[in-house]
């Protein structure tokens, strides 16, 4: 089922920034003196007046944190704001991440790892244990590696270029890890990241007939499931529910997504 | 489900009065695909220009409240991706012909005829044509203009409310041959965001469309229901199988739906149909033909 729209959620709300904590040289968290209820997976849409609106993953709710890459020009101006500056939030969007089985691993492709610190706390509170799986091209575009260390689970850092933890492709220890697990039919991979690294994960849980909730990218207009922008294809795996016909080739990351959950 | 079959034109029956309206995901063939597949009766397409335009920068669209402001900025692919998207739709609809409507945008009587006339050997069932803005000397122009190249491809005036004698400008549309009044498109409107002392959408203005803007349509379609003798695509704020009814019963013969897709998501056509369905059961109605114009009968 489709998440209601609420009332609360339709206008963007004046949020003031806390503090700000720098993740890595482009990607900073910005913890707002405000909360939004939400839930990991989940978006919402960040606007400054006059320069622009964009999505991005609630990386926290109470306090609010939206972690941001410096990789464009709305971005940019985000990351000159300071503590005590406003920005305008709506939201929350989308279907998130759904606590499933005993076991989770949730992986992160550079800063698809945003919402995965926010997920790990949330599954860590319901009793489910966490293995974390970060990939980046090299270690300075690794995130949140040091707030998962100060939770009770367990880090695999992969780089491509060797800079930090495996060299490789994240998909190495995970795979070591889905077959370690005590029982894959009780356990759940959730995963953020570009497209390549989610359909080579979708492979994997695939040839292990492990769940997955993969949480996908686009770039997005309207973000109300309208302007038809963000729609994508997905991995042929999934199976397009009875009741949402033709969405397999059409389906909005902004409204049927940004979350999807292969079991 | 009960037969709501109806027919539009003597060669264009659709199998419900229930359509999709142009300016939602009528950007992808996928998409109109699944509207159609989501029970869609035709699907229109977005407002297509000559040339592709790629659009106004976020934030191009809100929920205020009692209904939507939209800006795309007139978005689309250009005329003739256009005429690419129409086969593959139908390639991909196979056997289960589902009409699909073109809306077309123009600056002038003279864009509308090439456009036109670029467009006319895909076919389409109908052309749709959004008035850049409500004149009557300027909707007949293009209206002739698009006759004289569209080989004989019905023609649908779709006309704002913002014009002050909304039958009359329907009568003169009548008059210069269109097949279809089209009513009514989104109103203009701005949103003004208090705490940043800005307007919310990049371009300011926008299209205000949803339950806000239903009982303008529902004037709007009535006055024009008595104006003319052509049938009238509804459309303004339709949300519910009854807002369905009501619309028809001021004059709509089949009835489009867009900000709805947002209220409700694609499941919104089985909804309304559903809802619609039970009305017309409880009320003893056996065809939808039966509504159209019935507060004035």
């Amino acid at each position: 089922m489709e998440k209601t729209i609420l009332n609360k959620e339709k206008r963007s709300h004046v949020f003031t920034i806390d503090r700000i904590r720098h993740e890595n040289e482009m990607t900073s968290s910005f913890i707002m003196k405000e909360s939004l209820e939400g839930e990991p997976g989940q978006f919402l849409l960040l606007w400054l007046p006059g320069v622009g609106e964009k999505p991005f993953s609630i990386a926290g709710t109470h306090p609010l944190v939206v972690t941001v890459a410096d990789v464009g020009k709305l971005t940019h101006e985000i990351h000159a704001l300071k503590p005590g500056d406003r920005v305008w939030i709506r939201g929350p969007f989308g279907q998130g991440y759904q606590a499933y089985g005993t076991d989770a691993l949730l992986v992160g492709g550079g800063y698809g790892a945003s919402p995965l610190l926010f997920l790990a706390q949330a599954l860590i509170e319901k009793g489910i244990r966490v293995q974390v799986f970060l990939g980046a091209r090299t270690k300075d575009l690794l995130i949140l590696k040091d707030q998962f260390e100060e939770l009770p689970l367990k880090m695999y850092i992969t780089t491509n270029d060797g800079s930090c933890g495996i060299q490789g492709f994240v998909t190495v220890p995970l795979e070591e890890s889905i077959r370690n697990l005590p029982d894959p039919q009780d356990a759940c991979v959730y995963a953020c990241g570009p497209k390549g690294m989610l359909m080579g994960i979708d492979a994997l849980c695939e040839k292990y007939n492990i769940a997955r909730q993969l949480s996908w990218e686009a770039i997005m207009r309207c973000g109300m499931g309208l302007c038809g922008n963000c729609k994508i294809e997905m991995p042929d795996t999934w199976e397009e529910p009875p009741d949402k016909p033709c969405s397999k080739k059409a389906w909005l990351v902004c409204r049927d997504g940004p979350t999807s959950f292969t079991k | 489900m009960s037969n709501f079959s109806c027919k539009l034109f003597d060669n264009l029956i659709l199998k419900s009065p229930l359509i999709l309206a142009s300016g939602i995901s009528g950007n992808s063939d996928g998409l109109l695909v699944r509207a159609a597949k989501s029970g869609a009766a035709a699907v229109t397409t977005k407002g297509v220009t000559l040339k592709y335009q790629k659009g106004a920068e976020n934030p191009v669209s809100t929920d205020w409240g009692p209904g939507l402001i939209t800006n795309l900025g007139l978005s689309n692919p250009g005329i003739e991706s256009m005429a690419y998207m129409i086969k593959t739709f139908r390639n991909e609809m196979g056997d289960q012909t589902i009409p699909i409507f073109v809306n077309i945008h123009g600056e002038s009587a003279e864009e509308y005829a090439e456009i036109a006339r670029l467009i006319a050997p895909s076919h389409p069932d109908l052309l749709e044509i959004d008035l850049p803005f409500p004149d009557e000397t300027l909707a007949q122009e293009i209206t002739h203009a698009v006759i004289e190249n569209a080989s004989g491809i019905p023609i649908s005036v779709k006309i704002s409310a913002d014009y002050p004698n909304i039958g009359q400008l329907a009568k003169v549309i009548e008059d210069a041959g269109a097949d279809a009044i089209s009513a009514i498109n989104s109103m203009k409107g701005l949103i003004v965001d208090a705490y940043a002392a800005k307007p919310f959408l990049s371009s300011g203005v926008g299209g205000i469309s949803g339950p806000a803007i239903k009982p303008i349509a529902l004037y709007c379609i009535s006055e024009i229901y008595q104006a003319v003798n052509i049938p009238v695509i509804g459309t303004g704020g339709v949300l519910t199988g009854l807002d369905m009814a009501e619309m028809m019963m001021a004059g709509a013969t089949i009835v489009g739906i867009g900000s709805a897709l947002y209220y409700s998501g694609y499941g919104a056509f089985s909804q309304i149909m559903n809802e619609f369905e039970t009305f017309m059961k409880s009320e003893g109605y056996q065809s939808a033909s039966e509504l159209v114009g019935k507060i004035w009968r």
